[in-house]
């Protein structure tokens, strides 16, 4: 669990390092919303010089203090002992409140369960309130080019799917591609419901170029156009038939396993497809692109970051699961001059 | 103040309040016999007026919203009528003259007090103590039974076999005690959760129960002096004044702790 975290860690890091920002402040809003009111019907002097106290003993900002539960929970216990318990408590309370009157989902077997504590709350409301933001980033902008970064969540996965797929339903003349490279595919599982829908297996035309342009369907064809001198030279590769997408509403999901990529020893093949997707979201209307990246084994393995941060790059989103996290591009025009 | 600074004040605080409750003590049981009383009786009414002026100060700082608000004004009021009994009982002790224990309007003043201080012990019990394991307050009830099952036949023989037939004193008496189990049990549980005994659950603000502890004081001295009163051993009052006076400090040293670091100035 603490391997995960940390790796987790790692992983946000790298994203807000590439330049992306946590959109969310929501949940830290409410959450310090709550502490304090919680403190104030205590009483209002108290609440204030209880904080104070507190940054004042460890060194902190009230900023730092408000906005990091874990942090708050583990300096009260500190400061006031056993005392804080009741506290925590009430935070608890009024945090369950706040989701259940605010139509959040949460079951009754934890709303009743005394182990389901606030940092686990705190976890639902953030998961909540980023599929609403992610929802409205969707609703909003008719071109996404989003990664999500996944492991092996289903449950987010489908979620977001779903949520794209929904949306586009009304949009007429829209061509929805999947390309895979993943072992655990399962077309059932993600798109039952969806009609018109093209597959690609991106690791049988990969690992065999010459039966990909025989016995795989044409629809393989009509998408990817492999140069046949090149044979395992992907720098060569024309993976996409662009012309058939000009003009025309356009979705996409690409399921790939990093892994998977590694054991071709060659990220080139996500580069250029990453590339030819780039142009694409330029050229029309309604694109939508959603890469799913399981990254489930960056957990384990150091993987070439700079690689992993160059296809980040090409994504003006990113959502990450565990918890479920979603990240901008960080843009000059839109975050500092406006 | 920083952690370090923190635990140096600390350190001298608890210096000081040691050294005044020796002082107090060694103030009444060292002086002339004949006047330990009389310093006992002088030591009370200030000892309680000191805390009762911090609970003031502390109701002005604080305001009386929110519940500790609320907690504090009872405290306060609480507090300002055991002043004014202790004054009035001073008075009558040492001006008046008055040798024989009588119900008088101090009385009247102490077993109203008893209401708002019952109420705050409560209101702070439920506002931070509120996680009692059943076995604690199990253990406290067996003890408070065990401590009525002794005292009240031990003060009820007293009283018939003694010369005192002044039964209103007696059922006075007898309230006080009842009316200090009902804070000393919330006091209990508040002592046993407060990680007194335990260093891994303390407060490096809430270290020492210090109003609950001095209510634990005050209550054994209410015993003492309702056994006294009772049996009209009044020469053996006095001891119950430095047991008074202690606990009156403590709470005067509460407060100031309170005021110190939960009131925002």
């Amino acid at each position: 669990m603490s391997s995960k975290s940390s790796a987790n860690e790692k992983l946000i890091k790298l994203i807000e390092n590439s330049g992306y920002i946590y959109r969310n402040q929501k949940t830290d809003i409410v959450i310090r919303d709550i502490i304090l009111n919680v403190l104030n019907r205590i009483g209002k002097s108290y609440s204030k010089a209880l904080i104070y106290q507190i940054c004042s003993l460890y060194g902190l900002s009230q900023n730092e203090l408000l906005s990091n539960y874990e942090l708050f929970e583990n300096s009260l216990k500190r400061v006031v002992g056993k005392t804080g318990y009741p506290i925590v408590l009430r935070i608890k309370k009024e945090l369950l409140k706040y989701l259940i009157l605010n139509k959040y989902e949460i079951s009754t077997k934890d709303i009743l369960d005394p182990s389901f504590n606030v940092p686990q709350i705190i976890d639902k409301l953030s998961e909540s309130y980023n599929y609403d933001l992610i929802s409205e980033n969707l609703n909003n902008n008719k071109r996404n080019h989003m990664i999500l970064l996944s492991n092996n969540d289903d449950k987010h996965i489908e979620k977001i799917i779903t949520s794209l797929v929904l949306l586009s339903k009304n949009i007429s003349d829209i061509k929805r591609v999947v390309i895979v490279l993943h072992d655990h595919f399962d077309k059932k599982k993600y798109f039952r419901s969806v009609p018109d829908i093209d597959i690609y297996y991106l690791h049988d035309i990969i690992s065999s170029p010459s039966n990909s342009s025989s016995s795989s369907s044409t629809s393989t064809d009509k998408f990817f156009k492999l140069d046949n001198d090149s044979n395992n030279n992907n720098n060569n590769i024309d993976l996409i038939n662009f012309q058939q997408f000009d003009n025309t509403n356009f979705q996409v999901f690409c399921f790939i396993d990093i892994q998977i990529l590694q054991q071709f020893n060659n990220y080139k093949i996500l580069q250029i497809l990453e590339e030819k997707f780039e142009k694409l979201y330029n050229l029309n209307k309604i694109t939508q692109i959603c890469c799913i990246y399981d990254v489930s084994d960056f957990y384990t393995k150091e993987y070439e970051i700079k690689l992993l941060r160059d296809f980040i790059n090409h994504h003006d989103v990113i959502i990450v699961d565990e918890p479920l996290l979603m990240y901008q591009k960080f843009d000059i025009r839109d975050d500092i001059l406006k | 103040m920083n952690l370090q600074s923190f635990y140096t004040f600390r350190k001298r605080f608890l210096f000081i309040v040691g050294l005044s409750l020796l002082f107090a003590i060694l103030l009444i049981s060292l002086s002339p016999e004949s006047q330990r009383e009389n310093v006992g009786n002088i030591t009370n009414p200030i000892s309680i007026i000191i805390a009762a002026s911090l609970s003031v100060l502390i109701l002005y700082k604080q305001k009386t919203d929110g519940e500790i608000g609320k907690a504090f004004l009872m405290l306060t009021i609480g507090l300002i009528l055991w002043a004014v009994a202790e004054i009035l009982f001073t008075y009558s002790e040492i001006i008046t003259l008055e040798l024989e224990r009588n119900i008088m309007l101090s009385d009247l003043l102490w077993l109203l007090g008893y209401g708002p201080l019952i109420y705050y012990s409560l209101k702070m019990y439920m506002l931070f103590h509120n996680y009692s394991s059943k076995k604690s307050i199990a253990v406290i009830i067996i003890m408070m039974i065990a401590y009525l099952a002794y005292i009240l036949p031990l003060i009820l023989d007293t009283y018939s076999s003694s010369s005192n037939e002044d039964l209103p004193l007696l059922y006075i008496s007898i309230s006080y005690l009842l009316l200090d189990l009902i804070f000393i049990f919330p006091a209990s549980l508040v002592i046993l959760n407060s990680g007194i005994f335990d260093n891994k659950n303390q407060g490096v603000l809430t270290f020492f129960p210090w109003m609950f502890v001095a209510m634990i004081i005050i209550g054994i001295a209410d015993s003492i002096f309702a056994y006294t009163s009772v049996s009209g051993y009044y020469q053996l009052e006095w001891i119950t004044t430095p047991i008074y006076t202690s606990g009156y400090l403590l709470m005067a040293f509460g407060l100031y702790w309170h005021y110190k670091f939960f009131i925002y100035k």
